[in-house]
């Protein structure tokens, strides 16, 4: 409380200093820029930003994929915006299918927005896994994190709007899958989801409200970027040894040092990404998708959704106490899913280590890693259709096939049991190992890392 | 940094070697085939785009639309907008509109006319996760009828008369027949092409067209069902119908021998009989189809012309579709394709001066003018299913990514010139990198006491 004070006095005080300088004598040599800059601050603005604000020095490449994911929403919105143009939103799949062929380049922006789609949670994915493992979900940047949570659940939402919009087979039934969840609310379950579609079931009305959404929701994902910007320069970034900046031996200004290191890394990332583009469109695509009408044979949702969707089929039993059934199998999975999106909000509560960065705890690498395998054997039970559910072969040497080793366990079990790791890591392993796990020697500083 | 790289590398092949026996009864994997359009510099063919269109209008668009396609589209694939134009006029013709010229633009193709019939427009995109994949499925069913129909007839026959399975003796090798007459005749069986085969000692076939006593002689009861071919058959046999005179030979000879011989291919189809057993009218086996039946009959059954290239100058005169197979023959057989085009023209003259009562091998003049177009075909490749089947789904696939040519191409580019600019960054990196902690280890880097 008092230091909080302390610096908002600090803080006016600065502003003031500030605002003198100003007045005073010209900031920079080119007159317009300065008739400019003295309305409105857009050069002190980016010279501050650029030169002025401190950030560490020893930021990896890891920490490429912020401003990777900022490039992807704008490459997002943008295709968006251009493929809205032409859209018939009374004839969604036709309008879709005729103008990948019909106007020119279209068939270009399809492929960019549609691979897009995928390489923008794959760098969001490493954005987000990047900070559980440098521990950038800590104080004082825990806002950073919770208003990147919410930006990760309106992409999800943004993401599924996007999926239904096409009004192919299995879009419509993913749609039915997803505004099914609601029927569990108690009571208005159902009402509920009458409203969400504007129908019984999935129409036109409810594309071309979707339609909308889907437009608006990269917008508000801007302006909660805005935020998660703002959060963090207020406190400054994390790096990989997780200490403190403590002067200006630590840091570095950001142009051009990181200016060149995102560009080498957004080069280096377009590349991979236009060859997807241009060679390998239709990988992360399904079949179903490119026909209309019917139930879809398999419902599987786009990779991004795989884990969550296999902690909402985990459940086959219901949840009986004294004979009466408490929750059925269908809620039990809905609301674990919800809570799988939930849970890592409480991060900077859970986990109370002094340490930030994994590097410097020993025990934690190991359930840190864990948790990714999890993550990913996650996403393959949420892969497997139901008839596929059987045992479970992990070949020890994928080359050797008799070295496989057979888990006596079929997909149910098996994703059940990820399941529970994938809670059980949040709400044991963390907070056990936050207070009984005893971290390396942490350095001084950036500038002097612990000798050794 | 190294640790971890080998530990995320270490689960990363744990994860994706980590596999999922399948539950359920596999449809056989239809084998990959070597297409233009595969591969990374793969690209559509475009001749056999377009004889595979020919194809596909001609016989496949009798049932199936592709509505998602506009008929200009076809300029993409060496038609002119005149010769589109007037595919089209004679599409609506047949439909009883008119084409109105300015609507060019706008003309879709045709929708699906039998209803369950896909729509073309996406087809390998949408029966495969890949294009190739999508294409190895399509082309598999085409040809899956032939395949597999040896399989088929066995076991609902063997079943229906509890012929015992323990003895067999494999296709081709000899059995003792015994016909309905009391007759006993030592013959060999093959399946060849939709065709059961019963041959004599003569190395006559006793029985031929087996299928064809499936569609000639099955019965349904009152709500539609197909009643087990056997029972349909013993049926026809007993009664006296002049309608079926000419079919009972075959059909007695070939019930007898199929029920008093031992079948082979009954226990290959063992695993198949629940498909058989519900087979309705007008449904095929297919065991690239999920489930094994198919509601499409083999549409390559009556593309018997399309192997033929000794046309008579009668046929090359009045068969339309003789001189369509040739067009077919054109596109495939480009180095002839000049010296044919350049004798049509006096073909038809020629045609058109056929008198009133000659016909056109009579008639001397049109006999000449016919002969050396008669002579070019014969010189011609004929297409053989495979091929036909191979081009259909070339046509298939350009529909699905009709723009996959000029996407390669720039990729291609996009590709070579990103990898350039990125080695090129990475060393404007490393120098900015080297100056810029030069500068920082002597001045320090930005900070705000205040902050």
């Amino acid at each position: 409380m008092k230091m909080a004070r302390r610096r908002a006095l600090k803080l006016v005080k600065r502003r003031k200093v500030k605002t003198k300088i100003m007045a005073k004598e010209p900031k920079f040599q080119n007159s317009t820029i300065n008739y400019l800059d003295s309305r409105i601050p857009i050069f002190s603005g980016l010279r501050w930003l650029g030169k002025e604000h401190p950030y560490p020095k020893n930021l990896s490449y890891w920490w490429n994929f912020g401003s990777l994911s900022g490039v992807m929403l704008l490459i997002m919105i943008i295709t968006g915006i251009f493929l809205a143009m032409p859209l018939d939103t009374g004839d969604t799949y036709r309008s879709i299918r005729e103008s990948v062929d019909t106007v020119p380049g279209y068939h270009v922006m399809q492929k960019i927005h549609m691979v897009g789609a995928s390489f923008f949670f794959i760098v969001v994915y490493f954005h987000i896994f990047r900070g559980l493992y440098y521990g950038s979900y800590k104080g004082p940047r825990e806002f950073v994190w919770w208003i990147g949570l919410i930006i990760y659940v309106l992409m999800m939402g943004t993401a599924f709007m996007g999926y239904t919009i096409v009004n192919s087979t299995l879009s419509v039934g993913g749609a039915k899958v997803i505004t099914d969840f609601f029927t569990v609310i108690p009571f208005i379950g159902e009402d509920v989801r009458a409203w969400l579609l504007g129908s019984n079931g999935v129409t036109d009305v409810a594309i071309k409200r979707f339609f909308v959404i889907h437009f608006l929701l990269p917008f508000v994902i801007v302006g909660m970027v805005m935020f998660h910007l703002l959060a963090l320069f207020q406190v400054g970034s994390n790096n990989p040894l997780g200490v403190d900046m403590k002067g200006p031996e630590d840091t570095i200004s950001f142009h051009p040092y990181y200016t060149v290191k995102d560009l080498f890394g957004l080069s280096v990332f377009l590349t991979i990404f236009m060859f997807a583009v241009f060679f390998l469109p239709f990988l992360l695509g399904e079949p179903e998708g490119y026909e209309t009408g019917g139930e879809p044979t398999h419902i599987v949702p786009e990779w991004y959704f795989l884990h969550l969707f296999a902690i909402l089929r985990s459940f086959t039993q219901d949840l009986v106490l004294f004979g009466n059934v408490l929750l059925t199998s269908k809620e039990l999975g809905v609301i674990f899913m919800g809570l799988a999106l939930v849970v890592p909000f409480f991060l900077p509560i859970l986990d109370r280590n002094p340490a930030r960065s994994t590097k410097f705890r020993p025990i934690y690498r190991w359930f840190f890693w864990l948790f990714v395998l999890v993550c990913i054997l996650l996403g393959q039970v949420g892969m497997q259709t139901a008839a596929s559910y059987s045992e479970v072969y992990i070949p020890a040497f994928s080359l050797v096939d008799w070295w496989t080793i057979r888990l006596p366990l079929d997909t149910v079990t098996f994703g059940l049991l990820l399941t529970g790791y994938f809670f059980a890591h949040f709400i044991i392993v963390l907070p056990v190992l936050s207070r009984f796990e005893k971290p390396r020697q942490l350095p001084a500083s950036i500038a002097q890392p612990v000798m050794r | 940094m190294f640790k971890n790289l080998i530990t995320a590398a270490a689960i990363l092949i744990v994860a994706s070697a980590t596999s999922w026996s399948e539950g359920e009864k596999a449809t056989p994997k239809e084998p990959d085939h070597p297409w233009h359009f595969s591969g990374l510099t793969g690209q559509h063919d475009i001749s056999q785009v377009q004889r595979g269109f020919q194809v596909f209008w001609a016989k496949c668009a009798a049932c199936h639309g592709m509505e998602f396609r506009r008929f200009w589209h076809l300029e993409k694939i060496g038609y002119t907008e005149g010769e589109v134009k007037s595919m089209i006029a004679e599409y609506l013709r047949g439909r009883g509109e008119t084409f109105d010229t300015s609507t060019y633009s706008i003309q879709n193709m045709p929708v699906s006319r039998v209803s369950g019939a896909p729509d073309l427009s996406h087809a390998v995109l949408a029966n495969g996760k890949t294009m190739e994949q999508g294409a190895n499925y399509i082309y598999s069913l085409l040809l899956g009828y032939d395949r597999v129909n040896d399989a088929v007839l066995g076991p609902a026959l063997r079943v229906e008369t509890n012929e015992s399975s323990d003895s067999f003796k494999e296709m081709g090798e000899p059995i003792t027949a015994t016909f309905e007459s009391g007759e006993t005749k030592s013959v060999t069986r093959k399946f060849e092409k939709n065709n059961f085969y019963l041959y004599g000692e003569d190395n006559n076939w006793v029985l031929r067209n087996f299928v064809d006593i499936r569609t000639d002689f099955q019965e349904y009861d009152a709500e539609g069902n197909a009643l087990p071919l056997v029972q349909s058959i013993s049926h026809r046999l007993d009664e006296t119908d002049s309608e079926y005179d000419g079919k009972y030979a075959s059909a007695q000879d070939g019930y007898s021998a199929l029920v008093n011989a031992d079948n082979a291919w009954a226990h290959r189809a063992e695993a198949h009989y629940h498909e058989i057993a519900s087979w309705a009218a007008g449904q095929f086996y297919n065991p690239f189809k999920a489930g094994g039946v198919i509601s499409m009959a083999s549409p390559l059954v009556d593309l018997e012309n399309f192997h033929r290239t000794d046309f008579t100058a009668e046929e090359l005169a009045q068969d339309a579709s003789a001189l369509e197979n040739a067009t077919y023959w054109l596109v495939a057989n480009q180095d002839l394709q000049p010296r044919i085009l350049d004798l049509v023209p006096s073909l038809q003259d020629a045609y058109n001066a056929i008198p009133e009562g000659e016909t056109a091998s009579s008639y001397r003049p049109f006999y000449d003018a016919a002969e050396p177009v008669r002579q070019l075909l014969l010189q011609m490749q004929p297409e053989t299913k495979d091929a036909i089947s191979e081009d259909v789904v070339a046509w298939l696939a350009f529909s699905s990514d009709m723009n996959l040519n000029a996407r390669k191409e720039t990729g291609l580019w996009v590709v070579i010139i990103l990898s350039i600019l990125s080695i090129l960054l990475y060393f404007f990196y490393r120098e900015i990198a080297r100056q810029e902690f030069a500068k920082q280890a002597k001045e320090g880097g930005p900070w705000d006491e205040n902050h």
